[in-house]
């Protein structure tokens, strides 16, 4: 299968001299259409700081991040922001749904955000997969945690991203819900095709991807291969 | 031209990349005009790659139907073998004859076998059969998965445990599918794990979910197995004697994704190998 994400030998160093930190050092790695990787590491390990660099939320000391096949920190800033918006979705383990917002307005903002109509078949696929019909006009106050979220999976997936990043996507939840949004998230992934890539320190809900990514000290330790 | 001219041709241009990704895309009207030149070419763009894709689309289908056929075809004549093999093995007399025959109806068998996951493989795949989920009670799926290994089971003294076996529970599935699906898990877990051993299928109920937990006391699987079990003619290395085609892993997988389910494989601390199938249950 084609190469949709690739990582060529990433470094992030905070600091200099003796207290220089290397956050990141040296990681490539490459990532194929559709499939569900996860990222493991302990906290401190650089896991969240290479998600950072996947989704172009941050710049490397050095290295390249290639989104089919464009360099994306080649970018200016402005030019950044509008690729993150239309080629990534990320969930957050804070959902960071707007309040004032009811469920459905929540889901499509993004896509107005960028001027563009929105698909509502889609719409309404994703939103029965995630189980959310009955819920369009809740309010996020209104809803559990694990309701929760699964509107934060929905708004990400509406904008079509060509990969979804999810960081630490059930660190809030018990495990009984988590377990639930993991199933809806590999589910999305068999059912759209979607690639995702999750970060977790939990070894057993790593286990739910298709492959497995350890990074330790910043650096790629062991990966299971498909 | 000015801003306004401009701003109109960019809409009109979204507009009919729009319609062209909603598949609705129709030239308006002819006339002289750069944009009227360019919705015909767009147009001719258009057909041509939908062609193609049907081109595509048709190629792929008539391959799956000459697999079908092709295993259908072969099905009466492996029938007569076995037939004639048990004949001609009841006839012979000497014992290394006798064992020459066995050799070649087991290898028939095997063959049989194979013939006929590849005609469900290849129906599932043509959709020529349809997975029609339905919410309905899960424990006589998972009876009927029992009893169909009940044979084998009782062979080896393997003791099959019950946990979380609660008759209320719902899925959405559809039962002789997923009767399939589940089947081909146990049958590994009964062909891998060791005679007199146990074999636990715990039930967990989830909101959105429901998971089935077969857990065996086998040898196991690594991490960098666990995700090629479920390829099409996947066959472990360490396990090359025993018997199996690799295709029913592959089917279990493919029938439960058209279901809106799906299937991992760990291996738990304390050994062997533990498949879980989720089931949506809404």
């Amino acid at each position: 299968m084609e190469t949709i994400l690739q990582a060529r030998d990433l470094k992030k160093y905070y600091g200099s001299g003796e207290n220089q930190v290397r956050a990141l050092d040296g990681v490539s790695l490459s990532i194929r259409r559709g499939e569900f990787v996860a990222v493991v590491g302990t906290s401190g390990s650089g896991k969240s700081t290479l998600l950072h660099m996947l989704g172009g939320l941050d710049r490397p000391t050095s290295g390249k991040v290639l989104v089919d096949g464009k360099d994306i920190f080649r970018l200016k800033d402005d030019a950044l922001c509008i690729f993150r918006r239309r080629k990534i979705g990320f969930v957050f383990q804070s959902y960071n749904l707007v309040p004032v917002l009811n469920v459905e307005e929540n889901i499509t903002l993004p896509v107005e955000l960028d001027g563009n109509h929105i698909d509502t078949m889609f719409v309404q696929e994703i939103v029965q997969v995630l189980g959310l019909a009955n819920k369009l006009g809740s309010l996020p106050s209104e809803l559990s945690g694990g309701q929760q979220q699964r509107v934060a999976i929905a708004r990400a997936l509406a904008a079509k991203p060509a990969i979804l990043l999810a960081d630490e996507p059930t660190g809030n939840l018990d495990s009984v819900t988590s377990q639930d949004v993991l199933s809806l998230l590999k589910v999305t992934s068999e059912q759209f095709g979607q690639t995702i890539v999750m970060i977790t320190h939990n070894e057993e809900i790593a286990q739910m991807a298709d492959r497995i990514i350890r990074i330790e000290d910043g650096r790629i330790r062991g990966e299971s291969y498909e | 031209m000015d801003g306004f001219v401009r701003r109109k041709t960019f809409e009109i241009l979204n507009k009919m990349v729009d319609e062209a990704l909603a598949g609705t895309f129709t030239e308006s009207d002819y006339d002289e005009s750069e944009l009227s030149k360019l919705e015909s070419k767009w147009m001719r763009f258009l057909s041509t790659s939908v062609l193609n894709r049907e081109a595509i689309e048709k190629e792929r289908q008539s391959i799956q139907e000459l697999v079908s056929d092709i295993s259908h075809q072969v099905k009466t004549p492996i029938a007569n073998i076995l037939l004639y093999g048990e004949i001609l093995e009841e006839r012979l007399e000497g014992s290394k004859e006798k064992e020459l025959a066995e050799h070649l109806l087991k290898e028939t068998e095997r063959l049989e076998f194979l013939i006929q996951s590849l005609i469900k493989m290849s129906r599932l795949e043509t959709n020529t059969i349809q997975v029609l989920p339905e919410v309905q009670s899960l424990i006589p799926l998972l009876e009927e998965v029992v009893e169909r290994g009940e044979k084998k089971q009782k062979l080896k003294g393997i003791q099959i445990e019950k946990t979380g076996w609660s008759d209320t529970l719902l899925a959405c599935f559809d039962k002789k599918w997923t009767e399939e699906a589940i089947y081909n898990i146990l049958d590994n877990a009964l062909k891998y794990t060791e005679e007199n051993s146990k074999i636990v299928i715990r039930i967990v109920p989830y909101e959105f979910f429901v998971r089935i937990c077969i857990k065996d006391e086998g040898p196991g699987v690594t991490e960098e197995e666990a995700p090629l079990l479920f390829k099409r003619f996947y066959r472990s290395p360490r396990f090359s004697e025993k018997e199996g085609v690799g295709l029913g892993l592959y089917l279990s997988r493919e029938i439960l994704r058209k279901e809106g389910g799906y299937i991992k494989v760990t291996s738990p601390k304390e050994g062997g190998t533990e498949f879980s199938v989720f089931l949506k249950c809404y």
